[in-house]
């Protein structure tokens, strides 16, 4: 079973430097495209947050602490990874310990009941019914803590889509931490574990998923 | 006898007005400075009753059995987590009072979305006059690996300089959805960018083997 929409975004806590994350470096670096970088659609480069869209299918923000790259596009799932660890690889010596790769996930649902019947199957009422008029299930998350490979642990979480109606969005937060982030002194060992694990990770969300859905 | 269930409900809004009244006379000295009692109680009254407090603009979703607004994620949890929220607008509502930076508010942009029936990994085998052999594998593993001989026209002007043998690209077979619904095939070709390999990199990479070779007893 397909998302009718989906996205990945890889997020990196660290120490960063906004301002050099501008189009025009990474098309001088030849991680994007020239012209992709002279159509790009810039909204903010500051000391303290740089925030600018490639085409339709990538979105990076960077603070003075957080690198988030995202796209939407399924096709260019592939390209979002390779264009961090080409950044990264450039950036070597950037101190980084924290890496979500994240996931999210909308799916359109039959029908109302089968939406609420999910719902239900999360989080079942009768209990609540006694306790509220109408309960209803706003979001669920739940939590799983990696007993092998690196630090970390997998949230998923399950809410309405606010994208398709009726809809479900699934989002997946794989995390992971490196030995010591506070003083990591650059980000190599988070680029091995990215270049290692995004594909189960992506492909891990969907059987959730699916899992979740059917 | 048993409460009609308005009435019962009349009831429970009572209770929790005067819960939140009983401790506004709280005996503990320094939480009676700190707490003015009909704000306090207003403040707790709101969080009850006004959808605009917990919904973050999903006010729509109490009307469905299935969900109702979301609740605040807590600050520390944003702070060392590396989750991002779908609806980023709702919280960057909650940051405008703290954030120096001016945000304006974010509305979901609709673009052409692409949807893949099928995807490859493609690596360059042998290149032509106006074409060239790669062999291609399903990223989702459903077929088996294929060669295919693509034509160089189909691949974009700046991407032209990245076909080498042993290159690798992407290649999706779908159909873009406009912002208006109406939907075409497409196919998008996209070459691998990586950075040159950097000489500190060889260098560590060449130590690295030799390690390999030493622990194997090779050299």
């Amino acid at each position: 079973m397909k998302a009718d929409l989906s996205g990945i975004n890889i997020v990196i806590l660290g120490s960063f430097n906004p301002k050099i994350f501008q189009p025009a470096w990474f098309a001088a670096n030849e991680l994007i495209r020239k012209l992709e970088a002279e159509e790009a659609d810039t909204e903010i480069i500051h000391n303290d947050i740089s925030i600018f869209r490639i085409g339709n299918w990538l979105r990076l923000e960077v603070t003075r602490d957080r690198f988030h790259a995202s796209t939407e596009q399924e096709a260019y799932f592939e390209v979002l990874v390779d264009f961090v660890l080409g950044t990264f690889s450039l950036l070597s010596h950037t101190p980084a310990g924290i890496l979500g790769i994240n996931t999210s996930m909308h799916y359109r649902i039959k029908n109302e009941k089968l939406w609420h019947k999910i719902g239900d199957k999360l989080a079942p009422k009768e209990p609540w019914k006694s306790l509220m008029r109408t309960p209803g299930l706003t979001r669920v998350e739940m939590q799983d803590i990696r007993i092998d490979g690196p630090k970390g642990y997998l949230r998923v979480r399950v809410e309405p889509s606010i994208r398709i109606t009726p809809g479900i969005a699934i989002n997946t937060n794989d995390h992971y931490e490196v030995d010591g982030p506070k003083n990591a002194t650059g980000c190599s060992k988070l680029m091995e574990i990215l270049n290692a694990n995004w594909k189960s990770s992506i492909y891990n969300a969907g059987n959730i998923a699916k899992t979740i859905i059917t | 006898m048993q409460l009609a269930k308005s009435e019962q409900y009349d009831q429970y809004d009572q209770e929790r007005l005067s819960i939140a009244s009983d401790n506004s006379n709280i005996n503990d000295p320094e939480e009676k400075e700190k707490i003015i009692p009909s704000l306090y109680m207003d403040r707790k009254w709101e969080v009850i009753t006004n959808p605009d407090v917990t919904s973050y603009g999903q006010v729509s979703f109490q009307d469905c059995k299935f969900i109702v607004p979301q609740g605040e994620a807590s600050v520390d949890n944003k702070i060392n987590s590396t989750y991002i929220d779908d609806d980023k607008f709702n919280l960057l509502q909650k940051e405008i009072p703290e954030s120096p930076v001016v945000w304006y508010p974010l509305k979901h942009q609709r673009t052409t979305m692409f949807t893949s029936f099928i995807k490859w990994r493609g690596v360059v085998l042998k290149i032509y006059k106006d074409c060239f052999l790669c062999r291609l594998v399903d990223q989702d593993g459903n077929s088996p690996d294929e060669e295919a001989e693509i034509l160089l026209s189909e691949i974009s002007d700046e991407d032209l300089q990245l076909i080498d043998i042993g290159a690798v690209f992407y290649w999706s077979i779908g159909y873009q959805t406009n912002p208006s619904g109406s939907r075409t095939r497409s196919s998008i070709i996209r070459f691998r960018r990586l950075p040159v390999w950097r000489s500190e990199e060889l260098s560590e990479a060449q130590k690295k083997a030799e390690k390999t070779l030493i622990a194997l007893g090779i050299a």
